[in-house]
């Protein structure tokens, strides 16, 4: 079962992804609410797949998926974000981000993307 | 939808109580189906249309009927039938209020004639609250404001989010310049960028628990840290939603994480309160620069 490290500072983001994923079989490694407690918590657990929001307080979703793989380059990382992110987003898959998901979810798509950015 | 404009008018002329009032909106709202609802009973789309047409409506600020004929799942001509069979929402006001027993259509026409009086509306004004449109109806209410187009498009973009996703028969009210604002809670998130400024929702605990059960599917108790997280939740989704919008006419904006304090503080500068009304209970929306 894929292991997964969620990093989102919204806990109601966390628990709608959280409940989507665990109907779906995967298993959450950790929760973290900031880029850096995200990237700490990676290198503690070294997940299958982390999703990383954008937008968070500390150290946001961009610096923690460059300090993640500067450290781990095989680091999968997916991008979560709102509607409105888009140079952000270009940014981030230029980092080495796998691919993105969007709020609000579609969770069949978002299984989709999961599971093709886990190979 | 006309019934809550007008029934909220009825109250405060004390021609019905708020309980009589309730009865006339639940009954308006129950007598409303929804289009996608009504698309497939008739055959004209199938399920799986209907639920991906919704699915594009989470995400896009459009309207479920633009984006079925755009897939080419709906003519023009079956979008307009089904608007008909939906119902008018000035009608089924009428009918709630006639079978209730509450007014006769004769009364209902006359206090119509004292509400855009007592309003200031014209009778284009009162034709589009009666057209149930949205758009049609908030316009009316920012046309009395001096906001600027800018924070105008971003009302009516908050206002068909709630629509969508909160309360399908939000009411507004005319948005106002306030010196400062005193909220109780604090559920804001800001912009930066080509603009910068920060929007926020404050207002009835109800009203926010109604957004806040709207995102998580449950049932929410008194207001804590995980209903201001939710809020804020909402208003980044919605945040977002503009911030494309913008992006895509050459406004660059960048939302800042969202900030949730369960204490109550002040908000100050040019600050704008917008009246919404989400299951009767009030919801601030507040933009500040």
């Amino acid at each position: 079962m894929a292991k997964i490290l969620m990093v989102d500072d919204s806990r109601t983001s966390r628990k709608i992804l959280k409940d989507i994923l665990i109907d779906a079989g995967f298993e959450i490694s950790g929760e973290a609410s900031n880029g850096e407690e995200g990237y700490q918590m990676y290198s503690e657990q070294k997940p299958d797949l982390v999703t990383m929001d954008i937008t968070m307080p500390i150290l946001d979703g961009i610096g923690a998926l460059k300090k993640i793989r500067s450290d781990y380059p095989d680091a999968r990382v997916v991008m979560v974000t709102a509607a409105g992110q888009k140079s952000k987003l270009i940014e981030a898959i230029q980092c080495g981000a796998i691919d993105f998901i969007s709020k609000p979810f579609d969770n069949e798509k978002l299984v989709e993307i999961i599971n093709k950015a886990l190979g | 939808m006309f019934g809550v404009y007008f029934c909220n008018y009825l109250e405060e002329k004390g021609l019905l109580s708020k309980e009589q009032s309730a009865e006339v909106i639940d009954k308006c709202r129950k007598s409303k189906v929804k289009l996608g609802l009504l698309a497939t009973e008739l055959n004209f789309m199938t399920q799986e249309q209907a639920n991906e047409v919704n699915k594009i409506q989470q995400k896009e600020d459009r309207r479920f009927g633009d984006i079925a004929i755009e897939k080419g799942y709906l003519s023009e001509g079956q979008l307009s039938l089904l608007l008909k069979q939906q119902g008018d929402g000035y009608l089924l006001f009428v009918q709630a209020v006639t079978e209730a027993d509450l007014l006769d259509n004769d009364e209902i026409q006359k206090i119509l004639g004292t509400y855009a009086i007592d309003k200031e509306l014209s009778q284009e004004d009162v034709e589009a609250i009666k057209s149930g449109d949205i758009d049609r109806e908030v316009q009316v209410f920012l046309n009395k404001s001096d906001l600027s187009q800018f924070y105008k498009e971003y009302v009516a973009l908050t206002a068909r989010f709630l629509v969508r996703f909160v309360d399908a028969n939000v009411r507004i009210d005319v948005p106002v310049k306030v010196d400062n604002y005193t909220y109780k809670y604090k559920a804001l998130q800001g912009f930066i960028g080509d603009k910068s400024f920060n929007t926020m929702f404050a207002g009835d605990d109800g009203a926010l628990t109604d957004i806040a059960e709207a995102m998580l599917k449950e049932e929410m108790g008194e207001v804590d840290m995980d209903t201001l997280d939710a809020v804020c939740e909402f208003l980044n989704m919605n945040n977002g939603l503009f911030a494309r919008d913008e992006y895509e006419k050459g406004i660059s904006v960048d939302m800042l994480p969202p900030e949730m304090e369960l204490e109550s503080g002040e908000v100050n500068g040019n600050v704008y309160k917008i009246p919404f009304f989400v299951h009767g209970k009030e919801l601030d929306l507040i933009i500040s620069e």
